[in-house]
């Protein structure tokens, strides 16, 4: 699992927003291929700029990683359009936004570009085969998909750009616990077939720390822990602030000192 | 049936027009008011390329459309694409900036004659008789034919084909095109080449008709509320806003009064814009305040 | 700086000034004359070739000498057929360029702010190739002046005089106009002339100026059944009239003004019911003015058909005219008045001179002829020689 050279890495970067905002600042991670890596953190910390970061800014965004590196199979791909992110061999799930709503499941899967040296008529036959909803559901349009089918879809045409890393952002969010299990089980399937590393972005600590075989956790902008999944389930702060699980007993609201208790992420 | 003769082929000519519009709106979220100006260009380039070719009239025609397309895409690649993340009036004002440059380059190219580019490639345009007593000439009925052409094959673009997918992707929703690895810049040059062909085909059309002069960058202007009274980003829109105006007009020329023609595209046009101002089949999105 | 570097620096500066804004000639050399015109823009198809033309014919006037011993010099200013730019035109150029003279070759729209300024800096206005305004028929207004071809009221009286020559048969007339003030008020005055002829007005169609398909119109044109049709506008309308009527198989008999660009259309459209009626000699009638016209034009190099130039060549001999009667050195004072009293020899450019008077800055006599393209000859013949109206 430990590569010599890992298959993405983050070095430093800092990302700024018109110029003026930062939002990001001396982040480092690394996913070693054929990892699925988790990137956890609460709303606003920064996760999926950090994603955006990785898979390119549109002119659209104004953000600029100004400092630090990403490098991707040792090459540096900061700054760089997003088709051409794509085009090396990331794809991107997003958190919002993540289907052409008025096309349909087959336009979908076809409007995703594939590089040239894959072949587009065995990706679009493992998509299917991975995800058989999305043939029966071939000509429904994209908008009037249920949230599990439409983050299917969202998965299946990432792949069709035949990634060997796969980012996601937010895989459970506005899932039903069961559909959730099934998308992990699904991506585990994925890396466990196709070699695919994958990156994941969540919320739901439990799900990550459940599926990932590494970890990370970031908080205004900055990673703050990071570890082996295991370890990172049995410590303290994680405990308590993602997972829910801070103490045995149950705390009376009356006892306001509990909530004075800061992360230090020192153990 | 001689009016209905004459409303088909008037609304073929603003179809024809609008589609230009739509499909540039459409990929790219901005409207080309420089259109009419780059339609009259396609026109001028059958000129050029007629006196070079003048004993192969086909090829003087397919010269002139290939210009025009390359015209279309070299807009984009030279000034539009620098507007791509600037507000959208930025990106408008650019194309009106666009057209008043290429009025004055064309008369000081062509000068301020009226040009006959049939004539120079040697077509009499007869006059074809119709079933029912109605008459209209060959290019009319050219026309005619060449809109229904040039939506089915766009139709047949943009739904079966990748690039064409790719196209209505990337308008919908440019951030995941981009990030399903469709470039950008490609699909917008591509849409701009084949709207200023569809306009320049009109122009060359309408120039073999009835001759080319200034004036015709202002019939671009009158096909514009045809255009967004099927909705902006809507073909079938464009086509029936075509129709709705194009009777309007015939219909009030010869019943009521001539002089109403020049108004009536904007009283439909306005109407509409107080009923369902996102036109007949645009997309119901946020108006912008342009 | 001392007292003894002052004088000789303002000195200097003052010299550069009146240098610089001299230009080639000062204006204490030539005469200088100001020229707006619509270059570019929807209308230059009909008026830029007149000050071309006109400019050709002057740079020829100067290469011999100019007149009375100077040269003479034209500032021209485009004013895209818009009466804002017309009116920062006349600005600059009665202001800052200090002109003799204001010559117009621009839409109708652009005549008003044009005469206010020439009319709070007493000078006159020329309109060259640009329709000729009443203010300079008979009582005319005493700063503007007009040498253009068609003439409002007269162009009807004579187009109506002639299809009633021509008539075999009771005449059923249709009219055809343009939708600007000049081209309707003309019509609706030639409807009225046409009932007291003797003739039945069938139908009048008004078609607004940029229109991509004329046969809806022409479609009502023809239901109407006229056997004659008379237009009166910018030739786009005139032509693109009577096109989709005979697209729509109508047969009658069609009169039309002959512009700039007459002589070249019957001979591209060669029908052989399309009468135009004119002022201006076509031609084919290969005069030696004509031969001397090409001779100029050719030297200039100018980018249009020789037989759209005899507007702006007639314009210059009228300028010509004018300043010599100026003498020199001369104030726009005595432009006006050698204006106001000036016979110019047209040389049979135009059916007879160009006589203006106090009272009348448009001409004594209007001449005008008839003619059409014969398919049996397969070429433009003359209908009818130089006629002359009255002007009153």
């Amino acid at each position: 699992m430990n590569v010599a050279v890992p298959l993405l890495q983050v070095d430093a970067i800092e990302v700024a927003y018109h110029r003026v905002m930062t939002a990001v600042q001396g982040v480092s991670l690394q996913v070693g291929a054929g990892q699925l890596v988790a990137l956890m953190g609460t709303n606003g910390a920064g996760k999926t700029t950090v994603l955006r970061a990785i898979s390119g800014f549109l002119g659209l965004d104004d953000a600029r990683v100004t400092a630090g590196s990403i490098r991707f199979m040792g090459e540096s791909i900061e700054n760089l359009a997003p088709h051409r992110v794509t085009a090396l061999g990331i794809a991107l799930v997003p958190e919002r936004d993540k289907v052409f709503d008025n096309l349909t499941v087959a336009e979908n899967l076809e409007a995703a570009a594939t590089p040239r040296r894959a072949d587009r008529a065995a990706l679009l036959e493992m998509v299917h085969a991975q995800f058989p909803r999305l043939a029966q559901l071939a000509k429904r349009e994209a908008g009037y998909l249920s949230g599990g089918e439409r983050q299917m879809l969202a998965i299946g045409s990432a792949l069709m750009c035949a990634p060997k890393l796969l980012l996601v952002d937010e895989l459970s969010q506005g899932l039903a616990p069961l559909i959730v299990q099934e998308l992990i089980h699904k991506l585990l399937a994925l890396r466990d077939q196709l070699g695919l590393t994958i990156l994941l972005v969540e919320q739901n600590a439990r799900v990550a720390l459940d599926a990932a075989d590494h970890g990370y956790v970031i908080e205004n902008g900055r990673i703050v822990l990071d570890g082996d999944a295991a370890k990172l389930g049995e410590h303290q702060d994680i405990r308590e602030f993602y997972l829910g699980q801070g103490g045995a007993e149950r705390k009376n609201y009356r006892d306001v000192k509990q909530y004075k208790r800061s992360r230090r992420w020192y153990g | 049936m001689q009016l209905v003769v004459n409303i088909a082929v008037l609304a073929s000519i603003y179809a024809l027009i609008s589609c230009g519009y739509v499909l540039i709106y459409r990929v790219s979220r901005v409207l080309s008011l420089a259109h009419g100006e780059l339609m009259m260009l396609g026109a001028y380039g059958l000129v050029t390329t007629a006196s070079l070719f003048a004993a192969q009239p086909g090829v003087a025609v397919a010269a002139a459309g290939l210009l025009a397309a390359a015209t279309g895409a070299l807009v984009y690649w030279v000034l539009m694409r620098r507007m791509t993340g600037e507000a959208v009036l930025a990106a408008v004002l650019a194309t009106i900036a666009l057209g008043i440059l290429l009025r004055g380059a064309m008369v000081l190219i062509w000068s301020a004659q009226v040009q006959h580019p049939a004539r120079m490639l040697g077509f009499d345009n007869p006059v074809v008789a119709l079933p029912g007593g109605a008459r209209l000439s060959t290019i009319s009925l050219l026309l005619v034919g060449m809109n229904a052409l040039v939506y089915l094959a766009l139709w047949w673009f943009l739904t079966r084909t990748r690039y064409g997918i790719a196209m209505r992707a990337a308008g919908q929703n440019p951030r995941l095109a981009a990030q399903r690895g469709i470039n950008l810049h490609a699909v917008y040059a591509l849409a701009w080449g084949i709207a200023v062909f569809t306009g320049g085909l009109t122009g060359i059309l309408i120039a073999c008709d009835a001759g080319l002069d200034a004036t015709m960058a202002t019939i671009g202007l009158k096909a514009f509320p045809a255009a967004l009274v099927g909705g902006l980003d809507s073909l079938v829109g464009a086509l029936c806003g075509a129709v709705i105006v194009a009777t309007a007009e015939v219909l009030l020329i010869h019943y009521v009064d001539p002089l109403l023609s020049d108004v009536v595209p904007f009283l439909v046009l306005t109407a509409m814009l107080i009923v369902r101002p996102w036109g007949l089949f645009g997309s119901r999105e946020e108006l912008d305040r342009v | 700086m001392t007292r003894h570097a002052l004088k000789p620096l303002v000195g200097a500066t003052l010299a550069a000034i009146s240098l610089c804004s001299g230009g080639f000639a000062s204006a204490q050399d030539a005469y200088l004359i100001g020229v707006s015109g619509a270059m570019t823009g929807s209308a230059a198809a009909t008026y830029a070739p007149v000050v071309e033309s006109m400019r050709a014919y002057i740079d020829h006037i100067n290469s011999k000498g100019g007149i009375n011993g100077r040269q003479v010099k034209l500032v021209i200013s485009d004013n895209q057929g818009e009466a804002s730019k017309a009116a920062a035109d006349a600005k600059k150029l009665l202001t800052q360029d200090k002109v003799l003279m204001l010559v117009n070759a621009s839409l109708s729209s652009t005549y008003a702010p044009m005469v206010a300024e020439a009319k709070r800096a007493n000078v006159p206005v020329f309109y060259a190739g640009a329709v000729c305004p009443k203010e300079t028929y008979p009582p005319a207004d005493p700063l503007q002046f007009c040498s253009t071809a068609f003439g409002a009221q007269y162009d009807s009286q004579m187009a109506l005089a002639t299809v009633k020559e021509m008539a075999k048969e009771p005449v059923r007339i249709g009219f055809s106009a343009m939708a600007i003030p000049l081209s309707r008020g003309e019509i609706d005055y030639a409807e009225g002339l046409s009932k007291t002829m003797g003739m039945t007005p069938v139908d009048k169609q008004i078609v607004p100026p940029p229109t991509p398909d004329y046969t809806p119109f022409a479609t009502k044109l023809k239901d109407a059944n006229p056997n004659w049709v008379y237009s009166w506008a910018p030739w786009v309308t005139q032509v693109r009239t009577l096109e989709s009527l005979r697209r729509l198989g109508w047969n009658g008999r069609y009169i039309a003004y002959a512009h700039l660009n007459a002589e070249d259309e019957l001979a591209r459209l060669k029908d052989n019911e399309f009468y135009v009626f004119g002022t201006n000699a076509f031609f084919q009638d290969n005069l030696p003015i004509q031969a001397e016209l090409r001779a100029v034009m050719h030297r200039a190099k100018l980018n249009y058909p020789i037989t759209q130039l005899s507007e702006g060549y007639i314009a210059g001999l009228v300028l010509e005219a004018a300043l010599k009667g100026a003498g020199w050195p001369t104030t726009a004072a005595k432009v006006q008045a050698s204006m106001s009293n000036l016979k110019v020899d047209t040389k049979g450019l135009r059916g007879g001179p160009i006589e203006w008077t106090r009272d009348n800055h448009f001409r004594t006599k209007q001449h005008y002829r008839v003619y059409k393209w014969d398919t049996s000859k397969g070429a433009i013949t003359r209908v009818k020689d130089w006629t002359a109206v009255e002007v009153k």
